[in-house]
């Protein structure tokens, strides 16, 4: 299986330096690699201050590894030529968090798109260029001429957000790398952006990452889940698996604390949950200090990761009596992506 | 007399802590008058939690600012009446106003990020809206009136000699969940209490807020669009849909038996844990313009049951059976049945 986009025992520190003592571990080597042949949706899921941004910089390239490499094609991104560059630029797209932020208010929003048609020569005359601009803000459901021509002030942020999808469209990628992209839409436009994320997984073979604190999403829409803490995956796998039955504690606690709407009314019952100790530099397990079932051993040891089913990596000593998972990539657990049977169940 | 029935009378019984009654807030602006809040009534039992929902710019966060009469310029109060205990807000001077917020009616506002003043110890700031607001003490009592708090919100003391940036976003909430329950209030207002926050940090907040309101038996006016959240949380939930209050009933009658088109849209939307869904439905169509409302409903563009009437006549805020009000014209028959 040859590797996509993948991360090599990655590291990133912030910090450190000489006038910032501060040393942060954000990413503490991870190994993650997309296959080519298999378009899948996995979500990088955690709290803020999980590295989960971080992780999404270094696969976009934007930031630089510490240590450890970040590979596309097998090519070091850092040791691109141009043209290789060009290609894993066109190739890997981003989607952020705030549909605001993205756009330069003095432009029309459609500028965004037309910059990506004249940058990356995807037409060769302007009405080519408009139709392919039509076409893939059809595709995630926006009409043209609601669209076209208006000031980023104009829409919604439905409307926005969805028009950063249809750039990321526009380049026919490979990957995208979409930043916590609903977060700051109303609920029920949420549906609607991540049903189009969805639609071009499943239509369109491209792969998706989706980052968020949000698990509830993560289990509608992805198949497989990499929980992150401090930098650190602590489970990963099936999204079915992690979700329904969570074994690190920390999972437990984050699955505990989603607000069911259906659900029975016992969140606000108070429960074991500690607060974070950021200034702590812990040696063990980073989850340590906040375990509600913590050992002798957690605080000496970094836990590796078990193999608790097949389809499913924990990092936590709780499950020791299970065999150490073998390989160091995080995906390897991953449940192949299921080719979509057109509707098949309801 | 069935339980449904006797739950409405005690309801019209008991003293209500506070009465909108009939509430227009509108904002002029060159392009024309927006109806930001229109003809809103409901009331708030002491204790009870009242979650306001409805999509950005449906007027929830105008409504929660007017009952304080902090809606900003240009908006103002057109009409209506509210009342805190059978007592009108709005015949207050601006002084006598600002004596009762935070002493009865008190603001946990969205963003603790700005709430709070980044200069300032957190200790003399808490201090500083007591003194505001007339409570006199000596330096020493007030220390320990800081230190109490604090303590009621899980927080250390020594986070009162600290600055706000030294704080993370869930410890500034909880200041400001201190401050606005400081002097007991009749009403807490709750406005996005919990955006921006992590998932286990907000259920920390939560469970504080709750704990506060259940201690000191104010009512929580809480507002937002975390679904999930109010249906843990509130015990009323009140749906709101372009300036208009569509639907007010109990958690359980609103997310398990909607009953205005919105409503069910709006509960259908909210993904769960429960089962994997082959299809996320949003809703459909977008939110009016308020400057420009649609004649009749404000939702019957949008509305998959819309009827020829629902384009002519505003549909009245009517009682159920079972007690929750609902502004839907696909329940005149049942309103009928019912009077008859």
């Amino acid at each position: 299986m040859t590797a996509l986009l993948e991360l090599k025992n990655v590291t990133k520190v912030f910090g450190g330096s000489l006038f910032n003592r501060r040393r942060t571990v954000a990413v503490d080597g991870i190994t993650f690699s997309l296959a080519a042949e298999n378009p899948t949706m996995v979500a990088l899921a955690g709290e803020s201050g999980s590295g989960k941004t971080t992780l999404a910089g270094l696969l976009l390239g934007v930031i630089i590894p510490t240590e450890g490499q970040v590979l596309y094609n097998g090519q070091d991104t850092r040791k691109m030529s141009r043209r290789e560059r060009k290609q894993f630029r066109r190739e890997v797209q981003p989607i952020f968090q705030d549909p605001f932020a993205v756009y330069n208010p003095f432009y029309k929003a459609d500028h965004l798109l037309n910059v990506a048609v004249s940058k990356f020569k995807l037409a060769s005359s302007k009405a080519e260029g408009r139709r392919l601009v039509e076409e893939a803000l059809g595709t995630v459901g926006l009409r043209a001429d609601e669209t076209i021509g208006r000031y980023p002030h104009q829409l919604s942020g439905g409307q926005r957000q969805r028009i950063m999808v249809a750039r990321a469209l526009l380049l026919k990628p490979k990957v995208i790398l979409a930043d916590e992209p609903v977060s700051m839409v109303d609920a029920s436009l949420r549906a609607t952006i991540l049903e189009s994320l969805r639609s071009l997984n499943r239509d369109m073979g491209i792969s998706i990452l989706y980052v968020t604190h949000d698990l509830t999403t993560a289990y509608q829409i992805c198949q497989n889940i990499v929980v992150l803490y401090k930098g650190t995956v602590v489970e990963s796998g099936d999204v079915e698996r992690v979700i329904k039955d969570p074994k690190h504690p920390y999972t437990k606690l984050l699955v505990k604390s989603i607000p069911q709407l259906r659900g029975v009314r016992e969140w606000e019952k108070e429960g074991e949950i500690r607060s974070v100790d950021e200034s702590r530099d812990l040696k063990g397990c980073k989850f340590a200090d906040r375990c509600p079932a913590v050992m002798e051993i957690c605080w000496k040891k970094a836990p590796p990761a078990y193999s608790v089913d097949p389809h499913r990596a924990v990092k936590c000593f709780l499950y020791d009596d299970k065999p150490v998972v073998a390989s160091a990539d995080v995906s390897d657990t991953f449940v192949p992506h299921k080719r979509s049977e057109p509707v098949a169940t309801k | 007399m069935t339980t449904t029935d006797r739950s409405v009378q005690e309801q019209a019984q008991a003293t209500p802590v506070l009465q909108v009654k009939n509430l227009r807030v509108y904002y002029e602006t060159e392009a024309g008058q927006v109806k930001a809040v229109d003809d809103v009534s409901f009331e708030l039992q002491p204790n009870e939690r009242l979650a306001l929902v409805g999509e950005s710019g449906s007027g929830k966060t105008t409504l929660a600012l007017a009952i304080m009469r902090l809606h900003k310029p240009p908006g103002h109060i057109m009409g209506g009446d509210i009342l805190l205990d059978g007592r009108s807000l709005l015949d207050l001077t601006e002084e006598e106003m600002r004596m009762v917020r935070l002493a009865k009616v008190s603001l946990v506002a969205q963003a603790a990020m700005n709430a709070l003043n980044p200069v300032m110890r957190i200790g003399e700031q808490v201090i500083d809206g007591l003194i505001d607001h007339g409570e006199r003490r000596s330096k020493e009592e007030f220390r320990t009136l800081v230190t109490e708090l604090l303590e009621r919100v899980g927080l250390d003391p020594g986070v009162a000699r600290m600055f706000p940036h030294e704080l993370s976003g869930g410890m500034k909430q909880r200041v400001l969940i201190a401050t606005a329950t400081a002097l007991s209030p009749r009403v807490i207002i709750a406005d996005e209490p919990t955006t921006a926050l992590d998932v286990v940090v907000q259920r920390q907040v939560m469970i504080t807020l709750g704990r506060l309101q259940r201690e000191t038996g104010a009512a929580v006016i809480i507002v937002g669009h975390e679904m999930g959240l109010m249906g843990q949380f509130a015990d009323r939930i009140g749906v709101m849909y372009a300036g208009k209050l569509v639907e007010l009933g109990t958690v359980e009658q609103v997310v398990n038996n909607p009953r205005h088109p919105y409503s069910k849209l709006l509960i259908d939307s909210v993904p769960d844990l429960e089962e994997k869904r082959e299809k996320l439905t949003g809703i459909p169509g977008m939110p009016p313009a308020l400057i420009q409302l649609p004649t009749g409903c404000g939702f019957h563009p949008r509305c998959p049951s819309a009827m020829p009437i629902c384009s002519q006549i505003t549909p009245p805020f009517q009682r159920m059976p079972d007690g929750s009000l609902v502004a839907c014209h696909l329940y005149d028959e049942t309103k009928a049945g019912v009077e008859a």
